[in-house]
C-alpha cells in the first residue's frame, strides 16, 4: 500500500511543483493539499479494489474518475481563495491521468 | 491553516503505515497479485523452479484455460521457491504449472481468486502441486471488510474532530 501512494505522492507533486511556477501558485499548501488528499482517495481506491477484486478493471476506472471529482473539491475548498474550481479541477486532472497512466505499466 | 494540514496530512500518514502491515510482508500494488510458496511434502525432493505458467480459465473446470499473456508488468515471476503473478486482473479460476530442476513438471488442481492480493501455499507432490489459499486480510468476506472500513473511518474522523478541536482550543487559550 506504500509504494503505489508514495509513487502517487511524488508524480502528483512533480505535476503540481510544474503547475505552480507556470501558473505562479504557492507551492507548498498545493503540495500539502494534495497529499492529504491522495492519504483519503488511495484508501479508498484500495478498499473498493479488496470488495471488487473481480472486476478490477472497471473499478479502477470508475474509481479513478471519482477520485479526481473528490480530489477536485478538496483542492478547491482546502486552498479556498488560492484555487478557483477550475484550476482545481484541471489541476486534478492532470495529476490523476499522470499517475494513472504511470502506474500501469509500473510493475506496483 | 497551513500548520493545521501540516499535522492532518502527518496523522494520516501515520494511520496510514499502521493500517497497512502488509506492505511489510509484500511490496504490492493497486494490480491485482497472486503470491505462491512453495511446500514440499515428504518424500519428495527438494528442487527448484526452472519455469512456471499460470493458466487462467473462466469456466470451472478449467475446459477454456490459456496461459496468462505477459503484458507490461503482467505476468508470472518465479524465483527458486516462491512465484507472484501481477496482472490487469485475473480469470475466477486458475491453475499453476511449475517445470522444476529434477526434471519433472508439476500442474496444479483448480484455484479460485480469493482477494485483491491472493497467498497461496503450493505443495510440491511427486506428480502434481496442491494449491491451497493462505488466509489474508483480502480474503475476508466484503461485509467484513466494510464493517473494518466503516470503524476505520469512524476512529479516523473522531481522530480528526478530537484534533481540530484541541487545535482550536489550544489557539484560543494562546
Amino acid at each position: 500500500m506504500i509504494a503505489p501512494l508514495l509513487f502517487t505522492i511524488i508524480v502528483e507533486g512533480i505535476i503540481v511543483l510544474g503547475y505552480s511556477i507556470w501558473r505562479k501558485k504557492p507551492l507548498v499548501p498545493i503540495l500539502f493539499a494534495t497529499t492529504l488528499a491522495n492519504l483519503i482517495t488511495q484508501s479508498f481506491l484500495r478498499l473498493v479494489l479488496n470488495l471488487f477484486f473481480h472486476y478490477y478493471l472497471i473499478v479502477l476506472i470508475i474509481a479513478e474518475i471519482l477520485i479526481w471529482l473528490v480530489e477536485s473539491f478538496l483542492l478547491y475548498r482546502l486552498l479556498a481563495n488560492q484555487l478557483r474550481l477550475q484550476e482545481a479541477v484541471f489541476l486534478s486532472l492532470n495529476m490523476n491521468l499522470a499517475s494513472f497512466a504511470l502506474g500501469l505499466f509500473l510493475p506496483i | 491553516m497551513v500548520s493545521k494540514l501540516i499535522k492532518l496530512t502527518l496523522l494520516l500518514i501515520f494511520s496510514q503505515m499502521f493500517l497497512s502491515v502488509r506492505a511489510a510482508l509484500a511490496d504490492t500494488g493497486p494490480k491485482p497479485t497472486m503470491d505462491f510458496q512453495l511446500q514440499f511434502e515428504s518424500g519428495v525432493e527438494k528442487s527448484g523452479i526452472v519455469s512456471g505458467i499460470l493458466f487462467e480459465c473462466n469456466q470451472a473446470d478449467c475446459s477454456d484455460a490459456a496461459p496468462l499473456e505477459e503484458l507490461g508488468p503482467q505476468g508470472l515471476y518465479c524465483e527458486t521457491q516462491s512465484c507472484r503473478a501481477i496482472g490487469y486482473g485475473f480469470a475466477p479460476f486458475s491453475m499453476l504449472e511449475l517445470e522444476f530442476s529434477d526434471g519433472v513438471t508439476r500442474r496444479s488442481n483448480i484455484f479460485e481468486q480469493v482477494g485483491f492480493d491472493s497467498y497461496y501455499t503450493a505443495y510440491v507432490r511427486p506428480d502434481d502441486l496442491h494449491v491451497e489459499a493462505r488466509f489474508s486480510p483480502g480474503s475476508l468476506p466484503a461485509w467484513v471488510m466494510v464493517l473494518i472500513a466503516c470503524a476505520c473511518v469512524f476512529i479516523a474522523v473522531g481522530l480528526i474532530t478530537g484534533l481540530v478541536l484541541f487545535l482550536r482550543h489550544r489557539s484560543k487559550q494562546t
